[in-house]
C-alpha cells in the first residue's frame, strides 16, 4: 500500500475564529491540500510526514477578499488606459530557474493578472472574488482567472439593471426571475448577484439621468429600485444561494446619501443582504453642499447592529493614486466631471455599464480625508465582526495592498491618532473617528480578512482550519509593527503546497494550478427557458448557444459550493 | 481526441469522418442540437451550436451555415463577401514544416524554432491576429521568458487609438448597445459596406432595436468621407471635407457642441461649411444615442492619434447632453482578443519589451515597424500574421536578413525568407477557441472540421516548453534551491 503523505504545521500560534481558536499553540495536520484531524500513531506508522515548523509564527486561514476588482473588461480597461500608473510602482519581475517559473508582470493600482495573483498571495490571501461582471462578460473574466495563478476566485454578476430581469420584476413574475437568475448563473459560471445602482444605470444609459429614490420608477420598464432589490434578494434566497445579493446601493458618493442607504436596508423587509463598500454609501449633508458633508455612520451602523441579516464590506479609502472603476455607469461619468480627468465608459447590451476614472485621494482634502475616517469608524462602531469585512474595494478606494496599514490602523489606537493629526482638520467636527479608542485584537482581524468573509460568503472549506477545510494558511512573524507583520507573511500555504516562503514565490508553469473558480449551479425552471431564449434572440447580437460560457472550459476549473433550500 | 488532436470530435463523440481532399469533415457538425430543457450538466448543456462565426472581419457574425457536400464545404455567408473570403482560406496544402525550406517533422522544426528564439539577444514577436486567445496566451508567455519584443498588429492598425485612449479615455458600448438604441449613427473615415459588409445590417443602421422599433428609418446617419463609397450613398447626410482635415473638424465640433466661438472657419481648406457643422452638432447633441464609428480613414497623415483622441473628446463632450460614444472599426482575425490576452499579461496591449524582466511599454520604440526600420531585432517570430499585410518592403527586407520564424496558416509565398515556418490549422473553420469581437465581446470558436495540420494553440505551447527546456539547460547547474 502506497503511503499516505502528511504534512504537519508544527507549533505555531493559530488564530482560527470560525473553530474558537484564539491564540492557540498547537500542530496542524494536512493531506492532499486539505486540513485532517491529528492522526494517530498507526496512521502515522503508514505515513510519510513532512514537518514545518512553526514556532513563535501567528497562524491564520488564508485571507479572503469577498470584493475586489481584478478581471474582466473593466480591469483590462484601466489596464489600457492608465500605462503612467504603472511607471510609478516596482513591477514583478520574472523568475526562471529550475525549479521555479514566474511570469513577469505590471503593478500599479491595476495589476496585469500574474503579478495580481502573486500579490494577493504574497499578502498571505489564498481566496478573491471579482464583485462586477456583466453576464455577456463572463467568458473573459474566466479567461483572466486562468491566468491569476495562486489564488482561488470566483466573481459576481450583474443583474440589477439586467433588462429581462428588470422586465420581470416589473410585471411582478418572481417565479420567473429567479428561474432566470439560476440559469443566467449557471450560464456565466458565476457565484454571487450583484446589483450596481439599481435601475439607474438603465436610466442613465437610455439617457434619463440617474435613479435617486428607492420609489422612482423607471419610465420604460417600470420597475423601482425597491422592487428590484427586494426582487432579486427573493430570488437569491428561494435559489438558496450561499451567498445572498451582493447590494451597491443607489447614489453612491453623493453628499445625504445615508438615507438611501438605511431606506435599501430597510426595504428588505428581514431579507438577507451585504451591503457593500458601506463607507461610499454612509454621507450626510446636502447635495451639491459640499460644506454640508459629514459622517453618517453612526446612524447606519445602529440599524446595522440590530439587523443580523445584513452585512457588509467596507470599501476603505487610503491616501494616494489609484484607479475608480464601476459597474456604475452615471457614477464614472460624475467622478470625471468632479476630477476632470480621463474617463472611459463602457456599456454591454440588455446588461451593465461600466466606467473608469483615476483618482487620487488627498489627505489633505476634506472630502477624501472624511472618507477614509467613516471607513474606519465602521471598522470601529461595527459591533459584531462577523458581519464586516476588510475591503478597499480594490482598487476603487485604494489597492489590496494597503490591507496592512489598515491593520495597523484598526490595532493601535497610537498610529490612527498620528494618522488623524495628518488628516484634514476638518474630519474632527464631521465624524466621531478622534473619539473611538477601540482596538481590534490579532482574532478580530483573523474574523474580518478570512472568517467572517469565508462565512458571509457561504465557502465552508475556506477562512477555517478545522478538518476538511481547504489547507489554505498564512503564517506572520509577530511583530509589534502590524503594518510589517502582515505585509510580508513567513509562508502562505495554498492547498497544502508552499507557495510563498519569505516573499519567495514557488512555482512553476510546468506544474498545474491547483486554484480553483468558485461557483454556483442552484439549478433553476427548465419551462422558463423558452421564454429566455426568446427574448434573447429578438434582442442580442449574438446567438443564444454563442452565450453560456462553454461547459468543457468550466468543469476544468469549477468548484462547486452548495445550494441550499431548493425548492422543488 | 483524435489521433490528430481534433477538438470536434471529442464533443460528440460520433462524428463520422469523410475525408475530402485533405479535410476532413466530422458530419456531426451538420446536426442540429436545440439545448437540453433539463438542468443537467453546466449551463444546462448549453454548449454546442451548430452555426459558424465568421472571423473575416471585426463583426464576428455567428450565424453563418456551413455545410459539407461532396468534396467542398459550402459556406452561406448570408451575401457577404468578405465571409466568402474568410472561408475560403480553409484549404491546408503543402508540408507542415520547413527548416530552410525543406520538409522537417512539427517536433523538429519546434526545436530549430526554440534554439533560434532561445539564441537571439533582442528578439521580436509580432502579428497575434489571425489566433484564438489561448494561442496568444501561449505566444505572451514565450515573449516573457525569453524577454522579446512582443508587438500585435494594433501597432499599425489601431496604435493611434490605443493611444488617444491613453490620453483621454473610451466611451465605448457593444454593438448590442447600438442595435437597440442608436437613432443617430456617424461613419467617419469608414465604409462598413466594403470593410465590414454585414455590420449595417446587424448592428449599426438596419436592425429594429428595443428603442428603434422602426430599423433604418428610426436612425438619422451620417457618413464623413471625401471618397464616394456605399456607405456614404445610404446615408442622410454625407460631408466630404478635403482628405487630412479630420482634426480641424473634429476639433470645431468640440467647440460647436460646447457652444463656443469659433471664429474664422476655413470653409474652403476644409471642404465643408460651418453651417453643416453647426447642424451636425446641433443633432449630435439632440439625439437620444449617438455613436461615432471610426475607420482607418481617420488614422492616416501626420499626429493621426490626436484625430481618434479629438473624436473620443468629442463623444465626452456630448455626454453633457445625451449618451453619445465613439468606437473604432477592427478587421479581421482575433486582433482584439490579442491586444486583450496581451494588456491583462504584461498591462499592454502592443509595443512591450519584456527584455528587463518584467514588462516595458513604448510605441515607437518597441513597436514592429521601428524595430524593423532600426534594424534592431537578432531574431523574429511572426505568429498568426499576412507579412504583407503591414510590412513594407523595407520591414520585408530587415527581416529577411535575421533568422525568423513563421507560424500560421499562410501562404508558403509569404514566408520564403523564414528560416524555420510551421503551418498551422485555418483560423476560419478548424480551430476550437475563444475570439473577441470588435466591441469586446468574446465568442467561443468551434472547429467544424479536422485539419492534417495542428492548431495554433497546440504548436505554441510545443514551442514555449521547447523555449523553457532550452533556456533552463543554458542555466548553470541544479544548485539546492527550494522546491
Amino acid at each position: 500500500m502506497a503511503r499516505r503523505e502528511l504534512t504537519v504545521l508544527a507549533g505555531g500560534t493559530v488564530y482560527d475564529p470560525a473553530n474558537q481558536i484564539d491564540g492557540r499553540v498547537m500542530d496542524l495536520w494536512m493531506e492532499l491540500g486539505r486540513m485532517i484531524a491529528p492522526p494517530s500513531s498507526r496512521e502515522l506508522e503508514e505515513s510519510t510526514v513532512r514537518r514545518i515548523d512553526a514556532t513563535g509564527y501567528v497562524v491564520m486561514p488564508g485571507g479572503v477578499d469577498m470584493h475586489s476588482h481584478i478581471a474582466g473588461p473593466k480591469v483590462n480597461l484601466a489596464r489600457r488606459m492608465r500605462p503612467e500608473d504603472k511607471r510609478q510602482t516596482t513591477p514583478v519581475e520574472r523568475h526562471l530557474s529550475h525549479h521555479r517559473a514566474t511570469r513577469s508582470g505590471s503593478t500599479g493600482s491595476v495589476p496585469s493578472t500574474f503579478a495580481t495573483g502573486y500579490l494577493y498571495s504574497g499578502l498571505g490571501y489564498t481566496t478573491a472574488f471579482d464583485a462586477a461582471i456583466a453576464p455577456l462578460a463572463a467568458r473573459h473574466a474566466h479567461e483572466e482567472f486562468r491566468d491569476t495563478p495562486l489564488i482561488d476566485k470566483g466573481f459576481f454578476i450583474l443583474l440589477g439593471n439586467n433588462h429581462y430581469a428588470l422586465s420581470q420584476i416589473a410585471k411582478g413574475e418572481q417565479e420567473r426571475l429567479k428561474a432566470f437568475a439560476g440559469w443566467i448563473l449557471e450560464a456565466a459560471g458565476a457565484y454571487a448577484i450583484k446589483v450596481v445602482n439599481p435601475g439607474g444605470v438603465e436610466a442613465w444609459k437610455s439617457g434619463m439621468g440617474n435613479i435617486h429614490s428607492l420609489d422612482e420608477p423607471l419610465p420604460h420598464i417600470g420597475c423601482t429600485a425597491r422592487q428590484v432589490v427586494r426582487g432579486l434578494a427573493q430570488a437569491a434566497m428561494d435559489l438558496g444561494l450561499p451567498h445572498p445579493i451582493h447590494v451597491h446601493c443607489n447614489n453612491l458618493g453623493l453628499p445625504g446619501n445615508f438615507n438611501t442607504t438605511l431606506a435599501t436596508m430597510e426595504a428588505l423587509e428581514g431579507r438577507k443582504a451585504h451591503f457593500t463598500h458601506i463607507q461610499f454609501h454612509s454621507y450626510g449633508g446636502k447635495t451639491g453642499d459640499q460644506s454640508t458633508f459629514c459622517s453618517k455612520t453612526a446612524e447606519l451602523a445602529e440599524w446595522f447592529n440590530n439587523h443580523p441579516e445584513i452585512t457588509v464590506d467596507v470599501g476603505q479609502v487610503m491616501f494616494g493614486e489609484t484607479t475608480s472603476m464601476t459597474g456604475d455607469g452615471p457614477l464614472g461619468y460624475f467622478l470625471h466631471k468632479v476630477t476632470g480627468r480621463r474617463w472611459t465608459s463602457a456599456d454591454t447590451e440588455l446588461e451593465a455599464g461600466c466606467g473608469i476614472v483615476p483618482i487620487t485621494y488627498r489627505e489633505k482634502k476634506m472630502v477624501h480625508a472624511l472618507q477614509w475616517a467613516i471607513g474606519l469608524e465602521w471598522y470601529l462602531l461595527a459591533q459584531d465582526p462577523w458581519r464586516i469585512a476588510m475591503s478597499t474595494d480594490h482598487p476603487n478606494g485604494g489597492s489590496f495592498l494597503a490591507y496592512p496599514e489598515i491593520i495597523a490602523l484598526l490595532m493601535d489606537k497610537g498610529h490612527r491618532d498620528e494618522a488623524l493629526k495628518r488628516a484634514h482638520p476638518g474630519i474632527l467636527m464631521r465624524s466621531r473617528l478622534a473619539e473611538l479608542t477601540r482596538e481590534y485584537t490579532l482574532n478580530e482581524i483573523a474574523i474580518i480578512t478570512r472568517a467572517a468573509p469565508a462565512r458571509m460568503l457561504g465557502l465552508v472549506n475556506k477562512g477555517s482550519l478545522a478538518p476538511g477545510a481547504d489547507a489554505d494558511i498564512t503564517l506572520y512573524q509577530p511583530d509589534h509593527d502590524k503594518r510589517r507583520m502582515f505585509a510580508l507573511p513567513r509562508m502562505v500555504i495554498k492547498s497544502g503546497r508552499v507557495v510563498v516562503d519569505d516573499g519567495d514565490i514557488l512555482t512553476d508553469e510546468g506544474v498545474p494550478d491547483s486554484t480553483r473558480t468558485w461557483m454556483v449551479r442552484p439549478g433553476f425552471d427548465p419551462g422558463a427557458l423558452p421564454d429566455i431564449r426568446k427574448w434573447f434572440e429578438s434582442h442580442y447580437t449574438l446567438r443564444f448557444d454563442n452565450y453560456p460560457v462553454e461547459i468543457e472550459r468550466l468543469e476544468k476549473i469549477a468548484a462547486l459550493s452548495p445550494c441550499g433550500a431548493k425548492k422543488p | 481526441m483524435d489521433p490528430k488532436g481534433n477538438q470536434s470530435t471529442k464533443v460528440s463523440g460520433s462524428g463520422i469522418l469523410i475525408n475530402i481532399n485533405q479535410l476532413c469533415i466530422s458530419a456531426h457538425a451538420l446536426v442540429f442540437r436545440m439545448p437540453s430543457p433539463l438542468p443537467v450538466g453546466f449551463a444546462n448543456s448549453l454548449g454546442i451550436s451548430q452555426p459558424a462565426i465568421c472571423a473575416g472581419c471585426g463583426c464576428l457574425c455567428d450565424d453563418i451555415v456551413l455545410r459539407p457536400q461532396e468534396d467542398n464545404l459550402e459556406v452561406n455567408t448570408r451575401g457577404c463577401v468578405k465571409g466568402q473570403e474568410w472561408f475560403s482560406q480553409t484549404t491546408a496544402t503543402g508540408p507542415p514544416a520547413l527548416v530552410d525550406g525543406k520538409q522537417v517533422s512539427l517536433a523538429e522544426a519546434i526545436q530549430h524554432a526554440a534554439l533560434v528564439l532561445c539564441q537571439a539577444n533582442n528578439s521580436l514577436i509580432f502579428g497575434l491576429e489571425r489566433i484564438t486567445c489561448e494561442a496568444a496566451a501561449r505566444v505572451v508567455a514565450m515573449a516573457d521568458w525569453l524577454g522579446a519584443n512582443l508587438d500585435t498588429t494594433a501597432s499599425f492598425n489601431q496604435g493611434p487609438t490605443g493611444l488617444a485612449f491613453q490620453g483621454v479615455g473610451e466611451i465605448a458600448c457593444s454593438l448590442g448597445e447600438v442595435r437597440n438604441r442608436a437613432d443617430f449613427v456617424v461613419f467617419w473615415g469608414a465604409d462598413p459596406d466594403r470593410t465590414h459588409p454585414r455590420h449595417t445590417e446587424r448592428y449599426s443602421i438596419h436592425p429594429p432595436g428595443i428603442h428603434v422599433p422602426l430599423g433604418r428609418r428610426g436612425r438619422f446617419v451620417v457618413v464623413v468621407d471625401p471618397e464616394d463609397n456605399q456607405t456614404a450613398r445610404q446615408a442622410d447626410l454625407w460631408l466630404k471635407p478635403k482628405p487630412g482635415r479630420d482634426f480641424e473638424i473634429l476639433w470645431t465640433l468640440r467647440a460647436l457642441v460646447q457652444g463656443l466661438d469659433v471664429g474664422n472657419f476655413d470653409e474652403e481648406a476644409n471642404g465643408v461649411g460651418i453651417d453643416q457643422l453647426c447642424e451636425l452638432a446641433a443633432k449630435m447633441k439632440s439625439c437620444r444615442f449617438g455613436v461615432l464609428f471610426f475607420g482607418q480613414g481617420l488614422m492616416t497623415g501626420t499626429g493621426h492619434h490626436l484625430n481618434a483622441d479629438a473624436a473620443v473628446g468629442l463623444a465626452h463632450d456630448i455626454n453633457a447632453h445625451t449618451r453619445f460614444y465613439a468606437r473604432p472599426l477592427r478587421g479581421a482575425g482575433n486582433p482584439t482578443g490579442s491586444d486583450s490576452v496581451a494588456c491583462w499579461q504584461t498591462g499592454y496591449p502592443f509595443g512591450i519589451n519584456l527584455a528587463r524582466g518584467f514588462p516595458k511599454y513604448n510605441p515607437g520604440e518597441f513597436t514592429t515597424a521601428a524595430l524593423l526600420e532600426r534594424n534592431e531585432p537578432d531574431a523574429a517570430l511572426l505568429v498568426g500574421v499576412k507579412p504583407s499585410d503591414y510590412l513594407s518592403q523595407n520591414h520585408l527586407k530587415s527581416l529577411a536578413g535575421i533568422p525568423w520564424i513563421m507560424v500560421g496558416n499562410v501562404d508558403l509565398k509569404e514566408s520564403v525568407s523564414a528560416k524555420v515556418v510551421i503551418r498551422t490549422a485555418p483560423l476560419a473553420t478548424a480551430t476550437t477557441g475563444t475570439v473577441y469581437r470588435m466591441d469586446d465581446i468574446s465568442l467561443p470558436l468551434k472547429a467544424v472540421i479536422s485539419s492534417p495540420l495542428a492548431s495554433d494553440e497546440e504548436v505554441l505551447a510545443q514551442l514555449e516548453f521547447a523555449i523553457l527546456a532550452q533556456l533552463r539547460a543554458g542555466l548553470p547547474a541544479k544548485s539546492g534551491e527550494p522546491v
